[in-house]
């Protein structure tokens, strides 16, 4: 069950905010715009504290892929242009990558490619 | 199998006051562009001491610079956690620098290794890199709250000297049972065996 989805560009700007359930907090446009920049800032944070990678690796690390809390889960794809599709979800969702790669082919196809 | 990589405790007023690594695979902020070797863990013989009070005679790093790696590394730490722990709470509806983490933000995951929180009601925050297959520390992290920080370093009599300042915790007791509740945490098959 999928709360909401924010859609953020390559530059932190927040391009696409809808809500779909009310068991999120509904947020005013400047929240979810501060939100957006929050979430892009920990994303790149995330990849620079990580203890994991080895220098010369060819494994590097991705940013933040999932948040867990109490009550909901987010999850983030990143494309490769680096644009981030972030969904909030209940528990019950544990991967949401081919969802969000499919909301991804959908943007391109309707949002990009329209004249 | 749970493998873990660094533990971070900030306390309320922001300040990193202790950081272990055992099993890390860089140095502090090597990640994105130096080139470095592999770090030997905590038991080895190269053990890094940080924080450090001023006045001790621990051992410090030559250079004497103020924002060492590890500073800006805490630093780093600290405000991904904090603005993740703030994105929860707005999105919970529950807003203000409340300690006790009302959203109740657990973990953080990125394809390389997964971040855990766990935050006391006194507001006392606790940071514990794993890898991305161990799913749930919050047992753990209470667990290592109320049974190794609260009897060695709250109850401590020479700890608390002025609650309204910082003190790294330099306390060898609490290093020591810290260590071997992650090193049994790592080699038991089931987290239930440890908490026994």
């Amino acid at each position: 069950m999928i709360h909401s989805i924010f859609i953020i560009n390559r530059s932190g700007g927040l391009i696409y905010h809808k809500n779909y359930s009310s068991k999120i907090a509904q947020l005013s446009s400047n929240e979810a715009l501060t939100l957006a920049g929050t979430f892009h800032g920990i994303h790149v944070l995330a990849s620079r504290i990580s203890p994991a990678t080895r220098g010369g690796d060819t494994v590097k690390d991705s940013g933040i892929q999932t948040i867990d809390t109490k009550n909901f889960r987010i999850h983030c794809y990143q494309t490769p242009t680096g644009i981030k599709f972030i969904a909030a979800t209940d528990l019950l969702e544990t991967k949401l990558t081919d969802i969000l790669a499919k909301v991804y082919v959908l943007y391109s196809d309707y949002a990009l490619k329209n004249p | 199998m749970v493998l873990v990589y660094n533990i971070y405790i900030f306390d309320k007023h922001c300040e990193c006051v202790f950081y272990t690594e055992w099993n890390r695979h860089n140095s502090p902020l090597a990640s994105t562009h130096r080139l470095s070797d592999a770090r030997q863990s905590a038991d080895g013989a190269r053990a890094l001491v940080w924080p450090t009070n001023p006045t001790s005679t621990a051992h410090r790093p030559s250079t004497g610079s103020q924002h060492s790696p590890m500073d800006e590394e805490a630093k780093l730490v600290y405000g991904a956690v904090f603005s993740t722990r703030n994105i929860i709470n707005k999105l919970n509806a529950q807003d203000g620098p409340r300690g006790g983490n009302p959203g109740g933000f657990m973990s953080f995951a990125t394809n390389t290794y997964r971040l855990h929180y766990y935050e006391s009601p006194t507001g006392v925050k606790f940071v514990v890199n794993t890898d991305v297959a161990t799913t749930n520390m919050q047992p753990a992290l209470e667990m290592i709250y109320r049974n190794i920080y609260v009897e060695y370093v709250v109850k401590n009599p020479l700890f608390h000297v002025d609650p309204s300042k910082s003190a790294p915790i330099e306390n060898d007791y609490f290093r020591a049972v810290l260590n071997n509740y992650i090193r049994e945490i790592s080699s038991s098959a089931t987290m239930s065996s440890a908490l026994g």
